[in-house]
């Protein structure tokens, strides 16, 4: 390039180029699918996108893209001309010389230099209809492998090479040293060859002898070996193979003749990368780098780091917008500040953080890709994947268009990857077996992106043979990566999560595609990294669902602050559960030991205690209430009470050993703990795995925070992500919630006897309704709830932004009309006192917002409650129930919307998916569901929730009922719901009446119970259970009910 | 630890390996085949029918050996190899320099 000028059109065709390629894969799959019956809008298409970059190829003088391009061209005008039919073969080709043709467009200066004779010989002979007997020369033709210091390390013919990167994908040069990299680590040669093996074809070795010399010579410190080592691992995870050997020493055979050191990529990938966060997380973590060398590697296969992004005009326009803005805010406060006029000072920092809110969510919106840009790489994936492996597969993509950061894009595409393949191999099983087990012939994978609580949550589902949990366990302990006794306290969610350790697989065979152990840990650590989440549910026989939880940017992260010794740090807020205060007086029934274990009891659940300040090895201390001075911590446990008598060793006066004698008496009494002050402070924390609890000194605030990178000192410490700075200037290390659990060497003590005696407890409570509600207040002396997650929000509000238009109450909330309710519309309650401190628990009824005006205080329980139906009935109440001492009113906020804004009782909510149905009329195509439930609560719950989707609901008290109701309306019913603990007839007793008659037998049968261990799904199922759901989101219903409605 | 037993007959020697060829065997048996090699030994076999286990410098000393013979003409053999041995050694392939048959205790 001559000029800037040249430089900028190269970049944008280079751009465009990049936006051809990015479809051309699904469309040559779809011209695969349509076979001779071509569409020929898509082959022109096709056709347009090969003729655009020959063109403009030839005018930046990237002559092997012309011809390249050229050739293709040739293929698709005989396709287009019906000259020659689309078939597999065909595509193939056309697929391999699209590759190339990215990989020369992504590396365009060195683009001249790439051998695509095969690829021209091939398309030629195609075009010429003779396919020619290209592998002749190729046979004879030697290749030098040279070490990156120009050694010659192998000569091999480029027929091989080309063979091994066909069947293996990657072809690396390795230069061993037996001495220092096998001896010194304690392993064997064959140790290790074994797992090379495994992993790979050894095209070629070679031990230096000269080095060794004679027995007469002194015994040599090295032994040099060199391997030609042809592999699918890819260059991201050669390392967990080649752990031992120096990065320097591994190189990918990239062409012919031209090994790549990884090192080099990396350097080369470090200028690349645009965020300041990710390059630091090069430097720190090798992985990452690398995962981009294999992206640059394998150009065909991965995603190619970008270096450019198409932004908006009209974002750009809101930009600039915000820059003026921001320019007029800061003149505003210096003036003000020239002038100390404090009012004008405070209005215009308020302007200044106002502009910079906004400037900072346009900014991000900058960076937001559609996912789709990665999830549509994955139609060729599997089609070969399975092609390779004999299976027949149909792969399902949703949310295309959910949008996500560019550099978590590009760091969840390999992740993304590994656990398709593994997904395709290991998930699906053989068409044979699938049909031998009543199965579809062909096995389905369903990748789904959605937005769900401020994160985008990736799925990656298969409907194979699912993971056994028990032979993963297994698989571990034999390998000596968990021990018996760790086992035995793993709860289900841990033992699938042992996946993710490096070194473990279940699969029986190892295959091209995956089931080596090598991967799944380094998922993981990527994914971690990426400040993700993994959550797998799994049904032996049924599949297994990969849920993947991220953020949406890496950027700027709300974080929880909170700190230990007058040190704050960071916790992001995707991996806070809830914050719980322990007060002085519930230390002693909430707070045990399991075993060594201190363990928080919450809704009868143990969960395991880890004080940060003895994971990070800071010093203990706690507040003295009385003068505030910060004293040492000296409590064993978290439930010894803070005393300076409790130290046993501690030396005493004849006083104070008086003193103490008085205490014990003290301690004598229940009551004793009242401090408000030496209550514990503790953030539970979900890793996706499993839960814990932080226990810190202090909570603070959320904020969001802007992530720095960790410097190379601190690269070892996984209790740590990253580093903020905080706005008074002092540095926060923000804390890695899985790195804190390993160090800690943390188990969730699901195994334990005392978890199973809460469980059985937890047990007999179920067998009432467990519910989770929001307590308020309406006039002073009226408790009533809420079913939790029916609530939005609860907003503080003052009387004065309650405005009346009529007989209606609204208020206004973000920028709308918010209608406001109160019991009192429709029932005969008390008023709600005016001196109250008054909130809006705000809900969404029918997909509109309405608050329900209550007082404080507001409280969040899970009880197992007896529901009243009739005693305290009437409009807007639908039952009651005694709460601790009080009885409380539960409320039906859908029923005092009817009443008083006309909300109808059924409108459909008409989600995408769904099936249009308007009026809720029998054999109309509206659609029927029955509903047996016992509980008069849940069941009217659970008749609106369905009722508002549009269905119709049939609804029995009992099993039995159901079944009678079931056979009368047996051609309606379309779909179950039951209950599974009912009088009468319980669930699966009626579950099994239907599988047992013919007429109802194909019914889908949705089990909503608050039962739901391992033991209960096994029974369901053997019952003939469709699906199982924990009572009771009303989402997660209406999807499964969505997801099991016969076509 | 089992000694190498050396059974010699005119210019050729045998040496039954005991069940490891480690470190700790290896300046042993190369002050044997040195002794054995001065005293005009110029084609070595070595029985590893009882040879389970070879580190990283059992190899190089097996390549000291090979490189010493072929300096007096001489040759270099083993002879009942255990699969994981043989396959080791044919994966680094030495079977293209050092003669090797495996074990056939270990087939089938």
């Amino acid at each position: 390039m001559t000029n800037s000028e040249d430089f900028e059109e190269l970049q944008m065709y280079i751009a465009e180029s990049r936006e051809h390629l990015a479809t051309i894969e699904n469309d040559l799959l779809d011209m695969e699918v349509a076979g001779a019956a071509i569409d020929e809008t898509l082959v022109n298409k096709v056709f347009r996108a090969a003729h655009s970059i020959k063109g403009g190829a030839g005018f930046f003088g990237l002559k092997k893209i012309q011809e390249l391009g050229h050739k293709i061209e040739n293929v698709l005008d005989l396709i287009r001309s019906r000259k020659i039919a689309p078939n597999p073969e065909i595509i193939n080709l056309l697929l391999l010389s699209f590759d190339c043709l990215r990989m020369m467009v992504n590396d365009h200066a060195g683009s001249n230099q790439v051998d695509i004779t095969e690829f021209v010989v091939s398309l030629s002979g195609l075009t010429s209809s003779v396919l020619p007997e290209k592998q002749k020369e190729s046979i004879k033709k030697m290749v030098d492998i040279k070490t990156p210091a120009g050694r010659l390390a192998f000569q091999v013919s480029e027929f091989d090479l080309a063979i091994a990167r066909e069947h293996e994908e990657y072809v690396y040069l390795v230069q061993l040293d037996l001495i220092h990299d096998i001896h010194q680590r304690g392993k064997t040669p064959w140790e290790v060859f074994k797992n090379y093996l495994a992993c790979g074809t050894l095209m070629e070795c070679e031990l230096n002898f000269d080095a060794i010399g004679t027995l007469d010579d002194e015994s040599t410190n090295v032994i040099p070996l060199d391997l030609l080592f042809a592999s699918i691992v890819d260059p991201s995870f050669i390392h967990s193979l080649f752990e031992d050997v120096p990065q320097k020493n591994i190189t990918v055979v990239q062409g012919p003749a031209n090994p790549q050191p990884l090192l080099k990529q990396q350097v080369e990938v470090q200028v690349e990368v645009e965020v300041e966060v990710q390059k630091e997380k090069v430097k720190v973590e090798p992985a990452a780098p690398v995962f981009m060398a294999a992206a640059e590697a394998e150009p065909a296969r991965a995603q190619v780091v970008e270096d450019t992004l198409r932004v908006n005009v009209n974002l750009l326009e809101n930009l600039m917008n915000l820059a003026s803005e921001m320019v007029l805010s800061r003149n505003q406060l210096q003036n003000a500040i020239q002038r100390n006029d404090m009012q004008s000072i405070k209005t215009s920092s308020q302007r200044v953080s106002l502009t910079t809110s906004e400037l900072q969510e346009t900014i991000m919106l900058t960076r937001m890709q559609p996912i789709g840009n990665i999830l549509n790489k994955f139609p060729r994936v599997v089609r070969d994947l399975a092609s390779a492996s004999s299976k027949e597969i149909i792969l399902e993509i949703y949310g295309k268009d959910v949008e996500i950061d560019k550099s978590l894009l590009e760091g969840l595409s390999d992740p993304l990857t590994h656990m398709v393949r593994n997904a395709v191999d290991h998930g699906i099983e053989d068409p044979q077996v699938r049909q031998a087990q009543g199965k579809k012939w062909a096995g389905k994978i369903t990748l789904r992106a959605y937005h769900a609580a401020g994160q985008v949550v990736v799925e990656i589902s298969d409907d194979g043979k699912g993971i056994d949990t028990q032979k993963v366990a297994q698989s571990a302990l034999k390998k000596g990566l968990i021990t018996e006794e760790k086992l035995k306290l793993m709860s289900e969610a841990e033992k699938r999560a042992l996946i993710f350790m490096a070194g473990l697989s279940t699969a029986d065979k190892i295959t091209d595609i995956s089931g080596r152990g090598v991967g799944m840990d380094v998922v993981k650590t990527n994914l971690d990294r990426l400040g993700g989440k993994v959550d797998i549910e799994t049904q032996p026989g049924k599949g297994t669902t990969f849920r993947i939880s991220l953020p949406l940017t890496l950027a700027i992260i709300p974080s929880l602050l909170v700190s230990v010794n007058e040190e704050k740090f960071a916790i992001p807020q995707i991996n806070i559960s809830e914050l719980i205060h322990v007060s002085a007086d519930q230390a002693k029934t909430r707070l045990e030991t399991v075993g060594d274990a201190e363990v928080l009891i919450l809704r009868e659940k143990l969960i395991p205690l880890l004080r940060l300040a003895d994971v990070l090895g800071m010093g203990r201390v706690c507040e003295n209430p009385d003068s505030g001075e910060l004293l040492p911590d000296r409590r064993v446990r978290l439930s010894d009470r803070r005393s300076k008598y409790s130290d046993p060793f501690l030396p005493l006066t004849p006083e104070e050993q008086e003193r103490q004698l008085a205490e014990q008496e003290r301690r004598a009494n229940p009551d004793r703990r009242f401090h408000a002050a030496s209550g514990l402070e503790i953030v539970v924390i979900n890793t996706g795995v499993m839960e814990y609890g932080l226990v810190v000194e202090e909570l603070h605030d959320t904020f969001e925070i802007v992530v720095r990178p960790l410097g190379q000192h601190l690269n070892q410490c996984i209790e740590y992500t990253g580093a903020s700075v905080l706005g008074d200037g002092r540095v926060a290390l923000i804390l890695d919630a899985s790195g804190l659990a390993e160090s800690a060497q943390l188990s969730s003590l699901v195994g334990s006897a005392r978890a199973a005696e809460l469980q059985a407890k937890q047990a007999g409570d179920l067998q009432k309704d467990l519910l989770t509600l929001l307590l308020f207040h309406n006039a002073p002396e009226e408790t009533c709830a809420v079913s939790l997650d029916m609530v939005e929000r609860i907003e503080h509000i003052d009387c004065s932004q309650i405005e009346y238009a009529g007989n209606r109450r609204t208020m206004q909330y973000r920028g709308q009309s918010l209608p406001l309710l109160s019991l009192k519309d429709t029932a005969a309650v008390g008023e709600i006192a005016e001196n109250a401190d008054l909130v809006v628990i705000v809900m969404s009824l029918d997909g509109r917002s309405v608050g329900l005006l209550a007082a404080q205080p507001v409280d969040v329980i899970e009880t197992a409650l007896a529901v009243d139906v009739v005693t305290h009935r009437q409009k807007g109440i639908s039952g009651s129930g005694i709460i601790g001492r009080d009885t409380t009113l539960l409320v039906d906020v859908h029923e005092i919307a009817v009443a008083v804004l006309g909300l109808k009782q059924a409108e459909p909510a008409a989600p995408a998916e769904q099936k249009p149905r308007t009026q809720p009329q029998p054999g109309q195509g509206v659609i029927t569901i029955l509903l047996a439930e016992d509980s008069g609560f849940f069941r009217n719950q659970v008749t609106k929730y369905l009722e508002a989707d549009g269905y119709r609901v049939l609804a029995a008290e009992d099993g039995q009922a159901a079944l009678d109701l079931l056979r009368k309306h047996a051609g309606e019913v379309s779909l179950v719901v039951t209950d599974i603990e009912m009088p009468v007839m319980t669930g699966l007793e009626f579950t099994r009446s239907i599988r047992a008659d013919a007429a109802l037998a194909h019914l889908p049968v949705i089990a909503l119970t608050t039962l739901a261990d391992e033991g209960d799904i096994a029974a369901g199922v053997a019952a003939g259970v469709t699906a199982y759901e924990i009572k009771l989101d009303k989402e997660v219903l209406l999807r499964t009910v969505r997801q099991n409605l016969p076509a | 630890m089992t000694e190498p037993q050396v059974t010699r007959t005119g210019a050729q020697a045998t040496i039954i390996l005991g069940e490891k060829l480690v470190a700790a065997d290896v300046p042993g048996l190369k002050s044997e085949l040195k002794q054995l090699l001065d005293s005009g030994v110029i084609s070595i076999v070595f029985d590893c029918s009882r040879l389970d286990m070879m580190d990283s410098t059992g190899i190089g000393c097996l390549v000291a050996a090979h490189n010493s013979l072929a300096k007096v003409d001489g040759g270099l053999s083993m002879t009942q190899v255990s699969s994981d041995i043989h396959q080791l050694l044919c994966s680094m392939r030495l079977d293209r320099r050092i003669k090797m048959t495996p074990s056939t205790a270990g087939q089938g």
